[in-house]
């Protein structure tokens, strides 16, 4: 019996294919372990926390409780996709760098990942819809209010350098 | 975690699992058979987050059944007298559904539960599977009166939402769709926030100039508990000292519960009659 | 006290330091570190909550593939006393590496295995066989105190008592199942006598869980040649370096202990946490051994202290505060940890910063078979200001006077001792409190049914007890400044603030200043990243650092330019001389030859002993928390709806102010989730929601309305430009500023936490009865 699968996926605009996972392992493991991208975070590995958030096909989702296989098909980024090619950062990791949104930084990664899911699907959130989608990952140090400010200023940051 | 015997707890986690078979069915049939092949220690799934809380409780998977090729259970469709919402709907995608208009309040009541990356890829069949008391989506069906549709190796059966933590039938059985009936044009409310100590779904259905209130109330560890009243009814407080006094938990004692129903319903009552 | 006049590189300079790395996803935690031949340690706990171990059979586990190593109490009997000691705690010396006679609570551990996987460690663990002789547990501190409890420690555990200076005593095992009891008294017992009122009120406090993100990790190599060295998310390296030594009977220059960036600690990560059980497999297997707790087992390592709190105080019919008694009783859990600490700590700061004529109290660490309890941000200030603030209140609305009012009448002023002995005031508490105030409307507040503000100050010694820290900073011949010093960087910003206190006193951008990885074997001592102590403590120590090294660069560059020192600055690695800018890495090169130099300085700070100061040394610092709550009571459900919260911290100098800003939101958001509904829930020995999916922490939706912190900057502060401590105090007022407000809202008082709507309508119900009581004895 065959217990492995084999995906083709998009990962930081790197296409991928034909690479070979066990069935049984999961995207959080996938990308730490195999691909040594160490920005995703695990902490509850359960889905409920959200450190380890990356983005699906534009939606940010846990990569703890996503299996590997699910990925198949798909375009997935992580924080290490992020930066510009040039080592310029994102607008969403300038803003967070620049009103301190985080302390201890280990749900960092996850919240700048959901924040850019956010803004690319809502690029003028209210703040009451940052602060909903800002609920669905735990930060244990900042109290929140820095991060959401920082979204803010994320946005405002990304009309400017489209206009 | 999990007791592995008398002698102690082991805390698992996703590299507790053994690499499985893995099969994709594309159709009802073809899933079904898979999950009735106990020899292959089948597991349904199709995404979302219930999984990981089971095989932290050190469940194994023989074979993963992959139900999100299945395109017969993946849509919302809506006829005269019913809103049927498939097992593979996403909490997210299904409250952004225009379709659930046909049920006022639904989309609301739907969108509030769990959270925004959640509801990206937790399904609607996988929340009432989970068969967990801290889900909402069995409060909210209950008191909408909604029936699961299963199919297993005998052919289909249907269960009422408030009957499927009781029920010994689900071993081989696919969660196919959701059946809300429109009889009766109800109108929901849920009421959410004493989370996760306490909530409370209201739905009101027309019956010629009457009207039904029925009402789910659940905490975090008590499955839904389900009263029916006339919308009319003058004092209501006394119908819930029926609730079996039993109903409580570590944190709400059952006196506050009984106490609390006819407080949110006023409220609920109020909101309904607003919305028509 | 340095004092500068202006302050170039603070004012210029607003970034956090570590930002490049946390943005990135670059930042390197323990949960990053592997090692070549790594095996994966995971652990059997014990399914009841107090049981005798008849006995371990652990036969199959050894055989199977891939495991590399066991642990049971069978194999640390393998070993002598001269080659292993396997119990550790702070004091007390109480807690086993594995289980040895008995299990003290539901998930006690039992047996550990190192294989080359999780997976396979814990098949491996499922084939161990323990038999237990159940016992009846005790897991409440009024169970644990019955007459008729069994007691938790037959034998005693090896103890110390610290030395304690005027007033203060502690004892070990002062009653059974009690394991330390901290006492202190001042003043006259007699006070009570001329008081016109004697108040006696009791408060229940709750149990939260740390639940920081970054699991409890170790990973440790025990290598060929008998060198320990240690990876590990621990705030005190150098203590736990001791704690290894002692236990495994090895020389402290043979164990290295490093640290790197730590994912949330909020006291949790001191001392032994996975470290004794990492060590030990890595002995056994000589292989490295990674130790990575589950969430869940986070619940079953560390918490915080739920509390019961009986306070006696004696008043004027103005209000004057004259003489307190107080009986704090802290559910210590199954070991002792850091508990007879946090009794000090709550015994000691039970009066709040108000005058009294007579103090006394106790607080006994009781033990029950629940989780070990231990540092949780605050550490026993926020079971105290709970009680305390709350009792404040009561008083006022007895005496008929206004809460502000009260406090006003009573706080100690600047510079006033708060008990003799001790050091003075370091903030003006009034001023911080009529900063609040005005914030919240206290003057003129909101005048809606059933809404109510309530204010309180949260209080506590900061910096720890008697506690030195030393820093070394070295300087290139290029002006590349490196600051060692024991400091984590656990999210309060450390790396930021440290090093931009070296590039001001050096006059150098921020960037050439670098924070150096802690290694153990090079880092200079410092006790531990504890107490709200990175700033007053070791910023101290870093200061005097960068001052001794600036002055010998100084006194350098005057001999090689024949002048006085007084006549040269230091300038961006230039000297300048009136108008001349002289380069120093020529001068270097001349001197010390053209493989160039470095120039070290270093810093030392520790309080001065003194046996007047109850604690042996007075404190560092104050931490105080103002805080001011405005909220609507929902009366028919009893749901809190918190319409604004307003917290306020004194940074004395804020070296950075996002960072000042931060610690102080987020212990009040903390603070807030205690306040509500955040709590770990026992049945008996059973923690029912000790896992992050049922144990429900403040997320963004839960922000008040209005969320207000106001950093103050008085400037009073012992720190390097008069900064203090900031870690701690925004927790510590939200709850009784909270309850305050309720009862302003309903006339209703809740003492027990969380305030969950059950309790509220509870009291709620309870008024509206006596009332009615009251108003049918009237007919």
């Amino acid at each position: 019996m065959k217990n492995t699968t084999t995906l083709s996926f998009i990962l930081n605009s790197k296409e991928y294919e034909s690479i070979e996972v066990p069935t049984c392992v999961t995207l959080g493991d996938l990308l730490r372990e195999e691909f040594g991208l160490r920005g995703t975070n695990l902490s509850c590995n359960q889905g409920v926390c959200g450190s380890c958030t990356v983005i699906i096909d534009g939606n940010p989702i846990a990569a703890c409780h996503t299996f590997a296989f699910e990925i198949d098909g798909k375009n997935i980024r992580t924080i290490e996709g992020l930066e510009c090619a040039d080592g310029s950062l994102d607008p969403v990791q300038e803003s967070f760098a620049e009103l301190s949104a985080f302390q201890c930084g280990y749900c960092t990664p996850g919240m700048i990942m959901l924040s850019r899911a956010l803004l690319d699907q809502n690029p003028n959130p209210s703040e009451e819809l940052i602060k909903e989608w800002i609920s669905s990952n735990i930060c244990r140090c900042t109290g929140y209010a820095m991060i959401i400010e920082a979204v803010q200023l994320a946005a405002k940051k990304i009309k400017e350098s489209e206009a | 975690m999990y007791q592995a015997s008398n002698s102690g707890l082991i805390s698992t986690s996703s590299r507790d699992l053994n690499a499985f078979k893995m099969v994709k069915p594309k159709t009802i049939a073809d899933a079904v058979s898979y999950l009735n092949d106990f020899d292959s220690v089948p597991v349904a799934y199709a995404g979302g987050v219930d999984l990981a809380t089971a095989y932290r409780e050190n469940k194994q998977i023989g074979t993963l059944v992959w139900l999100k090729e299945i395109d017969e259970i993946s849509d919302i469709t809506v006829s005269d007298d019913n809103l049927r919402i498939g097992a593979l709907v996403t909490h997210g995608q299904g409250s952004a559904n225009e379709k659930l208009a046909c049920v006022r309040g639904l989309q609301e009541s739907w969108g509030k539960i769990a959270n925004v990356r959640i509801r990206f890829s937790a399904t609607i069949g996988g929340n009432l599977m989970a068969l967990r008391t801290s889900y909402e989506m069995p409060i909210l069906l209950s008191a909408l009166k909604a029936r699961i549709n299963f199919a297993n190796k005998d052919g289909l059966f249907t269960l009422a939402a408030d009957e499927m933590s009781q029920t010994p039938r689900l071993t081989g059985a696919l969660l196919t769709s959701v059946d809300i009936p429109l009889k009766g044009k109800p109108q929901i409310d849920y009421e959410r926030s004493m989370r996760p100590l306490y909530t409370q779904a209201a739905v009101k259905f027309q019956d010629g100039d009457n009207s039904l209130i029925r009402i789910a109330i659940a905490t975090e560890h008590l499955p839904p508990y389900i009263f029916e009243i006339p919308e009319r009814l003058e004092d209501f407080d006394q119908i819930f000292e029926s609730l079996p006094p039993d109903y409580a938990d570590l944190r709400l004692d059952n006196n506050y519960i009984r106490y609390l129903i006819p407080v949110i319903l006023k409220r609920q009552i109020k909101r309904l009659a607003k919305g028509q | 006290m340095t004092k500068l006049e202006t302050l170039n590189i603070l004012t210029s300079d607003t970034r956090r330091r570590d930002a490049y790395d946390k943005v990135t996803g670059r930042a390197n935690y323990t949960t990053d570190v592997t090692l070549p031949n790594m095996l994966h340690a995971k652990v059997l706990r014990s399914p009841m909550g107090h049981a005798r171990i008849i006995k371990i059979d652990s036969s199959s586990a050894r055989k199977i593939m891939g495991v590399h190593a066991v642990l049971t109490r069978e194999d640390i009997k393998k070993y002598s006393e001269s080659e292993l000691m396997p119990v550790y705690g702070y004091f007390i010396k109480d807690q086993p590496i594995v289980a040895m006679d008995k299990v003290l609570y539901k998930g006690d551990i039992v047996a550990a295995v190192a294989a080359e996987s999780e997976r396979i460690a814990n098949k491996a663990l499922a084939t161990i066989r323990v038999d237990y002789e159940p016992l009846p547990a005790v897991t409440t501190i009024n169970d644990a105190l019955a007459s008729n409890a069994p007691e938790l420690f037959e034998e005693p555990p090896v103890g110390i008592v610290p030395a304690y200076g005027e007033g203060a005593s502690g004892k070990l095992r002062s009653k059974k199942n009690i394991c330390y009891t901290f006492n202190y008294e001042t003043g006259s017992a007699n006070a009570f006598n001329k008081c016109d009122h004697v108040f006696e009120d009791e408060f229940k406090f709750s149990r939260m869980h740390h639940l920081h993100l970054e699991p409890f990790i170790t990973v440790a190599s025990w290598s060929d040649d008998n060198k320990i060295d240690i990876w590990t998310a621990c705030q005190n390296p150098f203590p736990l370096r001791k704690e290894i030594s002692r236990i495994f009977k090895k020389p402290e220059n043979d164990i290295s202990v490093k640290v790197s960036y730590i994912g949330g600690g909020f006291g949790a990560k001191n001392n032994c946490k996975t470290e004794p059980i990492a060590v030990m497999l890595s002995r056994i297997a000589r292989q490295p051994v990674r130790f990575c707790l589950t969430a869940e087992e986070g619940f079953y390592t560390n918490t915080q202290h739920a509390a019961i709190l009986k306070i006696k105080t004696g008043v004027m019919n103005d209000g004057s505060l004259v003489a307190r008694e107080s009986e704090i009783l802290l559910d210590s859990g199954a070991y002792s940890d850091g508990s007879p600490l946090v009794a000090e700590k709550a015994g000691y700061r039970i009066p709040g910063p108000y005058h009294y004529e007579h103090l006394k109290t106790t607080c006994h660490c009781v033990m029950t078979n629940t989780a070990p309890a231990g540092p949780f941000r605050g550490f026993g200030g926020t079971q105290t200001t709970w009680a305390c603030e709350s009792q404040i209140d009561m008083i006022a609305e007895r005496l008929g006077i206004s809460p502000y009012q009260m406090r006003m009448n009573n706080l100690l002023d600047k510079g006033q001792a708060f008990v003799p002995g001790e050091s003075g005031m370091d903030s003006d508490i009034k001023l911080g409190l009529d900063l609040v105030a005005k914030e919240i409307n206290y003057k003129n507040p909101p005048k809606e049914p059933n809404r109510g503000i309530g204010l309180s100050i949260g209080f506590k010694d900061g910096g720890g007890v008697n506690k030195p820290a030393t820093a070394r900073i070295k300087a290139s011949t290029n002006g590349d400044i490196f600051l060692q010093c024991g400091t984590i960087e656990m999210g309060q910003g450390a790396q930021t603030a440290l090093p931009n206190i070296v590039a001001e006193i050096m006059n150098t951008p921020t960037e050439r200043v670098r924070l150096m990885p802690i290694d153990t074997n090079h880092t200079p001592f410092d006790q531990g990243t504890n107490a709200s102590s990175s700033i007053a403590v070791m910023g101290q120590a870093v200061e005097r650092a960068a001052l001794d090294l600036k002055s010998k660069i100084l006194n350098f560059s005057a001999e090689q330019l024949n002048c006085k020192t007084e006549e040269i600055k230091l300038d961006n690695w230039t000297i300048r001389k009136g108008n001349e800018t002289i380069p120093i890495i020529p001068m270097i090169m001349g001197f010390y030859g053209g493989t160039g130099f470095e120039f070290s300085g270093e810093g030392f700070h520790k309080s001065p002993n003194s046996h007047l100061a109850p604690l042996e040394a007075p404190c560092v610092f104050w931490e105080y928390g103002w805080g001011a709550a405005d909220v609507t009571v929902d009366i028919e459900t009893g749901q809190i709806i918190v319409n604004k919260l307003v917290v306020s911290g004194d940074a004395g100098k804020a070296i950075n102010l996002n960072v000042c800003r931060g610690q102080d939101e987020g212990a009040a958001i903390m603070g807030l989730g205690q306040s509500l509904f955040e709590t770990m829930i026992y049945d008996n020995a059973d923690l029912i929601n000790g896992d992050p999916l049922s144990y429900r922490v403040p997320m963004a939706r839960d922000l008040p309305a209005s969320f207000i912190s106001l950093t103050q900057e008085q400037g009073y502060g012992p720190g390097p430009f008069g900064s203090k401590g900031m870690g701690e105090g925004g927790i510590l007022p939200v709850a009784s500023a909270i309850a305050n407000a309720v009862y302003n809202a309903v006339g209703v008082r809740l003492t027990e936490l969380p305030m969950s709507p059950d309790r509220v309508n509870k009291a709620l119900l309870e008024k509206q009865y006596n009332y009615c009581k009251q108003d049918t004895s009237r007919d």
